[in-house]
């Protein structure tokens, strides 16, 4: 719970630095082809999960 | 100057975060409706864009067959947008009655590729999902059901995030998370939310809109297109989809910035949401979409105003910013040394469900 606490002003900073990003990757046009490739990063199928 | 500027940035912030909610709450309690669910079988296509999902495709059409539905009126539009991994063998395996491989030469990106699905798909309600998401056996019939209502264009379900031992991660996720799933919740009860979870929504076919293939957030422009022709976007928490969290806060960082960037394509691309006359959810959307995007200058023009004016309880301000800032600097040194990645990354991951932001 202490250390949940102590991360929201580092979690919360970093959610706005996105946003800052966000903005600049889409000033810039950065190619959609580009953004998807690379939110791919989970692979794995969830086991045990469901019914 | 700088006072004024304190003043309207404190505001801004106090309406976004806590303001804004109440309005919600009120409202909600006040004119909130019910969604008139009805259980029925309409034939249902699901689509599904592939890239490079060699891992995850197979159990995914097994998955999507094993849904409580019947198989007669179900259809697994599976669109393989160029994949290098041998995808395409392993779903050309499953061609069927009920599986359609739909292949697409060119890397479009994933739009494009629900372009190519929806235009090769033959049901009454299109199910959107990813290749990488399980669906729980019964999400589909909870989501149908509440397409009967003629007001709902859209239903969203929701995404369950777990952890390496299979557990709810959402559990331990705490504040923010829950203050998410609050406003969502009281967003549909109102009209409508503000977008849908790309790992499971459903639309009725006849409102499906064509999206530019580079669209970034299909989760947002769908339903968003369907809440500009009146319809309502709703939330459906019994079906449910779910998928593991990443382990590492920077890594959800970057499918968090993917997701902003995604949210202004979509202001460019649907002024109408910016128009009180033509966006029925306006003031959920400035609210909740539109004003988040600028809390990051409001601020730092807090930080910079304060900086002016160090007076008084101003003083105490600027320590309490400083304070904060300092912290979120130690949190990101316990992240490098991943002592917090447990913690800090399922946050960032929830926080990139649905376009959020």
């Amino acid at each position: 719970m202490m250390k949940k606490a102590l991360l929201f002003p580092y979690t919360f900073t970093l959610l706005n630095l996105a946003a800052v990003a966000g903005l600049y990757h889409f000033a810039r046009r950065t190619a959609a082809s580009e953004i998807w490739s690379s939110s791919h990063h989970v692979h794995v199928f969830p086991q045990g999960a469901g019914h | 100057m700088a006072t004024i500027v304190m003043w309207t940035c404190i505001a801004f912030l106090l309406y976004v975060h806590v303001g804004y909610p109440l309005v919600l709450w009120a409202w909600s309690a006040v004119a909130g409706r019910a969604v008139r669910k009805n259980s029925w079988e309409p034939t249902v296509s699901i689509l599904i864009a592939a890239h490079n999902e060699h891992d995850t495709i197979e159990r995914k059409i097994l998955n999507c067959l094993d849904l409580d539905y019947p198989l007669d009126k179900l259809q697994v539009v599976i669109a393989l947008d160029a994949p290098t991994d041998g995808t395409d063998l392993v779903a050309a395996a499953y061609e069927s009655d009920n599986v359609h491989v739909v292949s697409v030469r060119k890397h479009l990106g994933k739009a494009g590729a629900l372009n190519r699905a929806v235009a090769a798909s033959r049901g009454a309600v299109l199910l959107f999902s990813d290749a990488r998401q399980r669906l729980d056996r019964g999400a589909l019939r909870e989501l149908v059901a509440n397409l009967h209502d003629p007001e709902v264009g859209s239903v969203s379900g929701e995404l369950v995030l777990l952890d390496d031992s299979g557990r709810e991660a959402a559990d331990g996720m705490g504040l923010y998370w829950r203050y998410e799933k609050w406003l969502r919740a009281r967003e549909a009860r109102i009209h409508s939310m503000m977008g849908a979870t790309g790992a499971i929504y459903a639309i009725r076919r006849e409102y499906y809109k064509r999206m530019q293939p580079d669209t970034i957030l299909d989760d947002v422009f769908v339903p968003m297109s369907i809440v500009l022709r009146g319809k309502r976007a709703v939330f459906e928490g019994a079906a449910r989809a779910f998928d593991r969290v990443s382990a590492s806060p920077e890594v959800e960082y970057g499918r968090k910035v993917r997701t902003l960037m995604g949210n202004f394509q979509i202001l460019a691309r649907m002024p109408a949401l910016m128009s009180p006359l033509h966006n029925p959810v306006w003031v959920q959307y400035m609210s909740h979409k539109a004003a988040r995007l600028m809390v990051p200058y409001a601020m730092a023009a807090l930080f910079v105003a304060n900086l002016f004016v160090r007076d008084g309880i101003y003083l105490w301000l600027l320590a309490a910013q400083c304070a904060f800032y300092l912290l979120a600097g130690f949190g990101g040194v316990l992240s490098h040394r991943g002592a917090a990645a447990e913690v800090a990354a399922p946050v960032m991951a929830t926080a990139s469900i649905e376009g959020e932001r």
